[in-house]
């Protein structure tokens, strides 16, 4: 039997038959992996050791015919610890995790793993704010589902302007100018931070954004309305 | 010098605030045990009531402290609602009342009339009178027996506040005691024996409710109150 | 007669829990941490849990979802019992209750005894 190797996280575990437990997990080499974790007796089952939640591990596994394959081994290569010493980071991570998982079912491209990974070191760092991680995720998972806005040109085809402001038309998903004598919702600094943010800038550089607090509610509404074309 | 002192102040601040946190969790423990001997009926553990009540009266000058520094620095945002000041002088009479009598004093309500609500954070308010209450019953007078907790109209607004019989509580006393917190072991001899931090604490949530503490007087008695404007949504009822 | 799981990391604060919850006629069972939880759990079934959030090591809330993943775990009621204050955890309380089953949420500092036993015969009763 071919043993294979790969770097795995998490993303959910549960029980099977009287004795053995699934885990569901995200590797960047083959994409979701349901392995079976073979008399893993509830007693000796470890909140610790490569198969806790936020940590990336280093796994041997055994692929199986329809879909299941068979754990063999585990080795933790990092967990992110200062995720679970906060109430509120642990909850969004659960949470954005769930969301990761529903949003994974068909076969995920090994950049879903990578910005899973890129999730626990926001959420590890207590620098960045836990609004900056749920903006930055949210529209991660539009760019790698190919549903990024249009940041370059308005509706009409002209190149957005420096000095003008806009509102966004979701039909076309894209920027229109404002009627002339109304300010638009958006002005040429959210439209820069909607580019970092859809370029894969990172959170922690995000975060040190001028002005944010000012900016990110309505980039955040804008790609939380973009959001619901993904399952949730 | 000034940054270095900022920061060093920071740095002080946050392991004050640690310090505090930690705290609750001997006092707990003591609360919790007081009330297991009465519980259980174990007569080993002297006047476990007198414990009991001490302990969650520092619990409660602790939770006050941190709540005055989450309201103050913007942690906990300050939602002002309608809130009957009425009710809650009932309920922090009730909640003052076991302390009050271990320490050989009578609590008195006065609420003359009915008053509309006021504007105010209900949790941040109850911590102020509690605190305030505690801190003035702990060293209260020899020779005297009564505090009262009352409420009454003025011009300016309505004004609540907790009054007793005291040598001597003048406006000067009080502005020279905020002075001192921190820096003079008595900062306000004329209302407390100790550090008195419980006043300073009620001084500081009723700041982060853009009203202050100030010396009043009820009825010949003298005290410390808060002035609150009434809420106006209901007028519009 | 009921079991009580209670998860507390101070021992001197859980035996006065402990003796409370003998004294009414309960069955307890005390863990430190969340693995010894998991452990103590698959020992004696449970029918109510007592949590802290603040555990040394994995955390409250991990404890939860590694509980809620085992099928037979998954209604047990919790009754979080804790250091964190209202303001704390009142941006997560929601998710707590709907996706962690907790039943309510108390400040351990400001709960009595005859409060917390009040929760727990009101939690079994509702069960």
């Amino acid at each position: 039997m071919n043993q294979l190797v790969t770097s795995a996280i998490i993303l959910a575990r549960t029980d099977y038959g009287e004795a053995d437990r699934i885990l569901t997990l995200l590797t960047p080499d083959y994409g979701k992996l349901s392995l079976l974790a073979k008399g893993v007796r509830r007693v000796k089952s470890k909140l610790a050791g490569g198969i806790e939640l936020f940590s990336v591990s280093d796994i041997t596994f055994i692929k199986g015919r329809g879909g299941v394959g068979t754990l063999v081994s585990t080795r933790l290569v990092k967990h992110y610890e200062h995720i679970v010493a906060d109430l509120e980071r642990t909850m969004l991570g659960y949470e954005l995790l769930k969301r990761l998982n529903k949003v994974t079912e068909d076969q995920p491209e090994s950049e879903y793993f990578d910005l899973l990974r890129g999730l626990f070191e926001a959420l590890d760092d207590d620098e960045v704010p836990l609004a900056v991680v749920r903006f930055w995720f949210a529209a991660q998972l539009l760019t790698l589902g190919g549903h990024m806005p249009n940041l370059r040109t308005e509706a009409g085809g002209n190149r957005l302007e420096a000095g003008r402001t806009y509102d966004f038309d979701f039909d076309r998903t894209a920027f229109r100018a404002a009627e002339p004598g109304r300010e638009g919702r958006f002005t040429a600094d959210h439209i820069k931070l909607l580019r970092l943010v859809f370029s894969g800038g990172s959170p922690k550089l995000l975060s040190k954004v001028a002005a944010l607090g000012t900016l990110l509610p309505a980039c955040d509404e804008l790609v939380r309305h973009l959001t619901v074309v993904i399952p949730s | 010098m000034l940054g270095q002192n900022a920061v060093a102040s920071d740095e002080a601040m946050l392991l004050l605030r640690s310090v505090a946190e930690q705290l609750k969790l001997p006092l707990t423990t003591i609360a919790r045990q007081a009330e297991l001997s009465q519980l259980v009926g174990d007569a080993s553990v002297v006047d476990a009531r007198s414990i009991h009540t001490h302990a969650q009266a520092a619990l409660t000058l602790v939770d006050s402290y941190l709540l005055g520094l989450q309201l103050a620095n913007g942690a906990q945002a300050l939602e002002l609602e309608p809130v009957s000041v009425s009710s809650m002088l009932v309920d922090v009479a009730h909640e003052l009342d076991a302390f009050a009598e271990q320490h050989g004093v009578r609590l008195s309500l006065h609420i003359a009339g009915k008053y509309e609500p006021v504007m105010a954070h209900r949790q941040g308010l109850r911590a102020a009178l509690l605190s305030l209450g505690f801190a003035l019953l702990e060293n209260y007078p020899l020779g005297q027996n009564a505090l009262t907790l009352a409420v009454h109209r003025t011009p300016h607004g309505i004004v609540t506040g907790l009054y007793g019989i005291y040598e001597s509580v003048s406006a000067d006393q009080w502005r020279r005691a905020l002075e001192l917190v921190g820096r003079a072991a008595q900062p306000m001899t004329t209302l407390t024996a100790g550090s008195g931090a419980g006043l300073f604490v009620a001084e500081a949530i009723m700041r982060s409710m853009e009203t202050r503490l100030r010396v009043g007087k009820y009825r010949k008695q003298q005290g410390l109150a808060a002035t609150l404007l009434p809420s106006q949504q209901l007028q519009f009822v | 007669m009921s079991n009580v799981l209670l998860i507390e990391p101070n021992v001197v604060l859980a035996g006065t829990y402990m003796q409370a919850l003998q004294h009414a006629g309960y069955t307890a069972v005390h863990a430190r941490g969340a693995q010894e939880a998991v452990d103590a759990a698959d020992a004696t079934r449970p029918d109510v849990v007592v949590l802290e959030l603040q555990l040394s090591g994995h955390s409250g809330v991990e404890f939860l979802h590694e509980f809620r993943s085992y099928g037979e775990w998954q209604t047990v009621p919790v009754i979080v019992n804790t250091h964190l204050s209202a303001q704390a955890i009142a941006a997560v309380q929601p998710a707590l209750n709907s996706e962690l089953g907790v039943h309510m949420c108390l400040y351990k500092p400001r709960t009595s005894l005859q409060q917390l036993l009040g929760a727990i015969n009101q939690t079994l009763a509702a069960v």
